[in-house]
């Protein structure tokens, strides 16, 4: 073909390469995008909640504490190594309640009378400054139904002078919450007690702690109803909670059909808690277990739910032989994946990848090859001095 | 030298009716990709774009389904009307579409000539490229077609297969779909849109090639044709 110049034979002979550069750079800005996407969620599911105590102090690493600890008062409860750690979190500091303190007025009339006493509990912990547990306590279900501090914090919210007298428990403890809730939902903290989630794990540090009380769901002070959207254990945000523990299970729902609706937004699609109940939760060889073999069937059609799922007319006893959460190889039914001794699920993917770069790799190099290749400028460098022969030769033969 | 007017003469490559098959080929493979890969990608914003554009989720499945099943019928479309054409199988097995021992031979001289020894073979009516193409579109719509229905129906799938084989067609149909897309993208549009030697090529809308084509990209056929007319199954 002829050989054009000018700008429409420059298109002509490098759009390939833009295009080329174009489709490439596309591409690797998709991967970049769904690496990042991918990290966000390894992140959000793997949170770093360790603060020190230097990352809150207010002043160049020092807290008002470590040079007024001789202060009158400063070794009441509310200033103590316990106020820090449940606070610190909030950004408060001690100008939050003393701001003469810190406008340099260092002068000795600080006193008792100083002290903020005519509060309530709420007084602090709804401050419109702070995302504080009063305000998350102003929002929730709770409030509404009359639930107030000191049904799970004691005390006595009508002293106006010492609210944090009695019974007073403060931040309970880990232990003590399935109690406290269990007060008023009694029949909730009484299915728990069957499930496996009510045991004990050993921590990073090795200590024996409870393995999931009620507040690892449902949050804590801004507790919502399950059919509420903003609540955490709300169909559609279950991954994402029973993922902060279950992570791996997480991403293999996430691959999984169910699992890409409920990012959309499904209407009717199956959660975590429409296929592992909620709060009887039981592992899946327990055959009291609705996931178990012998119950699945009825699971998988919608269950003691309103939902219509997959319908009895299906053979879904079927399901019950395979693993639905799959992570490369499958336990039970593995040998389904075995063909001459080879792992199926694992070389197939492989065998695309290696095609793929293969392909791509080859065919990108044909297109260099063919428009810059060895043989293209042999074969012009050839061309041209045959061309500069013959016209010699022809001048010659005029002369 | 042959005049600039015979040049210009146009000789019929693809008929009407494989025209159109290209077309629906092209049409519900695009369709394919823009509802498929947002289910692989849920949580990036081109998914929830795409998805938002076609209407939403029950849009983005009903429109993969069905395309799929188009693009497989176009398959069996396709067989059925090259068996016609054909009347019988020794006839079919002729066509100048078929794999035989001259590509491989074309092959070694085209890698040959690349690196400049001697010249690029005298091409016939398909060249390796275009075959490679060809029985990868047949590969694709057998594999997509077979894992895309046991997808499609993965309750009825276990009546013959076992559970773990249905998530297996499940990564099958993802990596398929990927290397079709890539090929697609990278290949195809390189050979029929930004070839240097003879861009943006409008064969495939008006099934024409002129003489001049003929000669640069299927010499031998051309040489054919002078001999014993054009085939009429175009």
């Amino acid at each position: 073909m002829a050989t054009r110049s000018g700008i429409k034979g420059f298109i002509r002979n490098y759009a390939w390469i833009l295009y080329l550069v174009c489709v490439i750079s596309l591409l690797l800005y998709i991967y970049i995008d769904i690496q990042n996407v991918n990290k966000d969620m390894l992140e959000y599911h793997e949170p770093d909640l360790e603060f020190t105590y230097e990352d809150v102090t207010p002043v160049a690493g020092l807290s008002c504490l470590e040079c007024h600890s001789d202060i009158e008062g400063a070794d009441i409860t509310i200033h103590s190594d316990e106020w820090w750690p449940s606070h610190m979190d909030y950004e408060m500091y001690c100008s939050d309640c003393h701001p003469d303190k810190m406008a340099a007025t260092f002068n000795d009339d600080w006193n008792v009378s100083h002290i903020p006493v005519d509060i309530t509990c709420a007084d602090c912990h709804a401050g419109i400054n702070y995302t504080m547990a009063g305000n998350d306590w102003f929002s929730s279900t709770h409030k509404e139904a009359g639930t107030t501090c000191a049904d799970c914090h004691g005390g006595d919210p009508n002293n106006d002078v010492d609210a944090m007298s009695g019974n007073f428990i403060g931040l309970p403890e880990r232990e003590d919450i399935l109690k406290i809730c269990g007060g008023c939902h009694a029949n909730e903290s009484a299915e728990f007690k069957t499930s496996i989630h009510n045991g004990y794990i050993l921590n990073e540090d090795g200590e024996t702690i409870v393995a999931n009380t009620c507040t690892d769901c449902h949050g804590i002070h801004h507790i919502e109803k399950h059919n509420n959207p903003e609540s955490p254990v709300y169909t559609l945000n279950s991954p994402d909670t029973c993922g902060n523990c279950h992570s791996s299970k997480f991403y293999s729902f996430q691959d999984s059909y169910h699992g890409a609706y409920v990012v959309f937004g499904g209407e009717i699609v199956a959660s975590c808690p429409d296929c592992h109940g909620v709060h009887g939760i039981k592992p899946v060889s327990d055959p009291d277990s609705i996931v178990h073999s012998s119950n699945i069937a009825d699971t998988c059609s919608g269950g003691s739910s309103s939902k219509e799922c997959h319908g009895n007319e299906l053979d879904l006893e079927l399901v019950a032989q395979g693993h639905v959460h799959y992570e490369g190889s499958m336990g039970e039914r593995e040998e389904v994946y075995y063909i001459f001794g080879l792992n199926l699920i694992e070389l197939i993917p492989m065998i695309y990848k290696l095609a793929i770069l293969g392909m791509m790799g080859g065919l990108i190099g044909l297109m260099f090859l063919e428009n810059y290749g060895w043989g293209k400028i042999v074969g012009r460098t050839v061309n041209k001095w045959k061309a500069k022969k013959e016209e010699s030769e022809t001048e010659e033969g005029g002369e | 030298m042959e005049s600039e007017e015979n040049d210009q003469k146009e000789y019929l490559r693809w008929g009407k009716n494989t025209r159109i098959q290209h077309i629906v080929l092209l049409g519900t493979f695009v369709a394919q990709i823009v509802t498929g890969f947002p289910l692989s990608f849920p949580e990036t914003w081109w998914a929830k774009l795409l998805v938002e554009l076609m209407g939403g989720w029950w849009w983005r499945t009903q429109i993969h389904h069905w395309s799929g099943l188009l693009m497989v019928l176009l398959g069996v479309y396709h067989v059925f009307n090259l068996l016609i054409n054909h009347k019988n199988i020794k006839s079919l097995m002729k066509h100048k579409m078929m794999i035989s021992k001259r590509d491989v031979r074309e092959l070694i001289q085209y890698f040959k000539a690349l690196f400049g020894f001697g010249e690029m073979p005298s091409w016939d009516r398909y060249i390796w490229k275009e075959k490679l193409e060809y029985w990868g579109v047949v590969w694709g719509i057998l594999v997509m077609g077979i894992t895309g229905f046991i997808l499609w129906f993965p309750f009825q799938a276990l009546e013959f297969i076992p559970f773990g084989w249905v998530n297996l067609a499940g990564v099958m149909h993802f990596y398929e779909a990927f290397v079709a897309t890539l090929v697609v993208i990278i290949s195809h549009f390189y050979n029929v849109h930004f070839l240097p030697d003879d861009p943006m090529q409008m064969t495939w809308l008006t099934g024409k090639m002129t003489r001049k084509q003929m000669k640069h990209h299927h010499p031998d056929e051309l040489k054919d044709i002078d001999m014993f007319g054009e085939d009429p199954r175009r």
